[in-house]
């Protein structure tokens, strides 16, 4: 049996966020989940946030950090690192042009441990038509609490025309 | 696809004799060669290259899958300073996409040398370090592969890598890139040397599947 | 039949461990390890790393590891040659769930060629979120068959923390 196990698959249409809930357990501590080909509505040079969800709901408090390098293909490198935020980011989805398209592997370390931290490591790839560029990224996430969590949310403030994810646990 | 089993696209059991709810050998094949059965990760073809090849082809790509996972172990070649590449295809590898493509990696060395490498123009995805031709000088790195055989979208992929190169140092490199030039099915793509030939390396190609 | 990724063999501290090792790499194929609650009860601990030979770890200054290292405050180059070990995790907190990481692994089992590791991490920090993307070689052409993970200041693992070796088949 593989050590990959399929938990769920949730799309998503005409939406400005999307929670999945209900995937993160104690039959796992490692989760990889994947952001398939988001589509904004709207919206040129701005990133596909993500946050936890508890029992309670999203978990909106400023308790995440994150750094991220950006990586370009027609301009040089940055990064975005912030600390006392109210999200995580990963996935700097560039432009609403449908066929943009990429995707984003997180790799989720201890949500249900009430602890730790709940850890993420995030890659990302994906093209902007409006900026002519690929843009792929590479860093990680903390969220600074010890609530148990059961899911993710993914968030933009312009509407997503679709958005896919899918959630996997890792046997240990 | 019989459904003797009973258990697979229905939400009631459809038992009407009495079984030992025991899969034979046959049942196991015909579920897993549905997708039905297994895990997540699936192989969907190996290379293992011996001696002095041009290209390592994987073709007759399917579209059960919108993330491929790619690993490449132990790549050498027969030209010093050159990288591993890749050309994505729309018409099973009769031809390949040649320019257009867009990348950005990262790279670095254990003796201190950093350096951002990008393009907008390339012929190909840059995946390796420019490898060597001494003993050990052999690159590794694995490669998400998103929306490949995706006829609305542009593929794009991410990669990670750990390289020993020309110059004998450990060299990473990761990052990205897109081939933007036309959103289009790619039912194959190529794996070669910029300049040279591969003449040994480990290439398997999976794909992740909700399973 | 079954998917891909199987597990080949995993550790976990009982709350006494000072290194955690992992070993079972007897072929051919890409290795993946992950690691999680790398914790010790020291503060801003290193957690290094090295290949195992024959069960035994190698602590000869053939480590060779290079990447960035990312976090809520700042980024910063890593590197560094000929070392007695990789340095996994620059410093983790003594709380809160300590070090993660995502390891793959390469040519392993190969006599005749170095051993070669990507590896991405995440840690608790005391001051900061913090990991590291990077890549490592043992500049040693001879078979490995395992991983292990201590402590830079030879702190104890917490309950818990595990590391676990897959085989990609």
């Amino acid at each position: 049996m593989s050590a990959l196990r399929f938990i769920s698959e949730t799309t998503a249409t005409s939406t400005s966020s999307l929670s999945v809930t209900d995937v993160f357990t104690s039959d796992f501590s490692v989760y990889k989940v994947e952001l398939i080909r988001p589509d904004l509505n709207t919206g040129t040079g701005t990133y596909v946030d993500f946050r936890f969800v508890t029992s309670d709901g999203i978990v909106v408090s400023t308790d995440y950090g994150y750094g991220i390098e950006v990586m370009n293909s027609n301009a040089g490198f940055g990064s975005d690192l912030n600390a006392n935020q109210g999200y995580m980011r990963g996935f700097r989805y560039s432009s609403n042009s449908s066929a943009d398209g990429g995707g984003m592997v997180l790799w989720i370390f201890e949500p249900t441990n009430t602890s730790t931290y709940t850890f993420a490591r995030v890659q990302a790839g994906s093209y902007s038509t409006a900026e002519s560029k690929n843009v792929s990224t590479k860093g990680i996430g903390v969220l600074q609490t010890t609530d148990s969590i059961g899911g993710i949310n993914f968030f933009h403030t312009n509407n997503f025309d679709s958005i896919h994810v899918k959630v996997y646990g890792l046997r240990q | 696809m019989s459904n003797e089993y009973g258990y697979v696209d229905v939400s009631n059991i459809n038992q009407t004799k009495q079984n030992a709810g025991v899969l034979t050998v046959d049942d196991l094949y015909d579920l897993q060669s549905n997708g039905h059965l297994g895990g997540s990760l699936q192989l969907i073809e190996e290379q293992d290259i011996t001696s002095s090849t041009s290209a390592v082809i994987f073709d007759n790509l399917s579209s059960n899958y919108e993330v491929h996972f790619l690993t490449c172990m132990n790549v050498t070649s027969d030209t010093d300073g050159s990288y591993l590449t890749m050309q994505v295809s729309n018409d099973n590898g009769s031809s390949y996409r040649t320019s257009g493509y867009h990348y950005a990696h990262f790279h670095g060395t254990g003796g201190g040398t950093f350096s951002e490498s990008r393009s907008t123009t390339a012929g190909q995805f840059f995946i390796s370090g420019n490898l060597g031709t001494a003993a050990n000088e052999k690159g590794n790195t694995y490669v998400y592969i998103y929306n490949l055989s995706n006829s609305s979208f542009y593929t794009s992929i991410n990669h990670h890598g750990s390289d020993v190169i020309a110059t004998g140092a450990l060299r990473f490199m990761w990052g990205g890139g897109t081939y933007p030039a036309n959103a289009e099915t790619h039912d194959a793509f190529k794996l070669f040397m910029n300049s040279g030939s591969i003449t040994e390396g480990n290439f398997k190609l999976f794909g992740i599947k909700e399973l | 039949m079954a998917g891909k990724l199987v597990k080949v063999n995993s550790v976990t501290s009982d709350g006494s461990a000072t290194s955690l090792q992992v070993t079972g790499i007897n072929s051919d194929h890409v290795y993946m390890a992950v690691s999680n609650l790398l914790q010790t009860q020291n503060n801003n601990e290193e957690i290094r790393l090295r290949v195992t030979k024959g069960g035994t770890e190698d602590s000869t200054s053939n480590y060779d590891y290079a990447g960035r290292k990312q976090s809520s405050v700042t980024f910063a180059n890593k590197y560094a040659a000929n070392q007695t070990s990789v340095l996994l995790h620059d410093n983790v907190d003594d709380a809160n769930g300590g070090g993660q990481n995502i390891l793959y692994l390469y040519n392993f089992n190969s006599s005749s060629e170095f051993t070669f590791l990507t590896y991405e991490t995440v840690e608790a920090v005391s001051n900061q979120e913090a990991g590291s993307s990077n890549s490592a070689c043992h500049t040693v052409a001879s078979a490995s068959d395992g991983i292990k993970i201590f402590g830079g200041s030879g702190g104890t693992f917490i309950s818990g923390a595990n590391i676990t070796l897959y085989k990609i088949l």
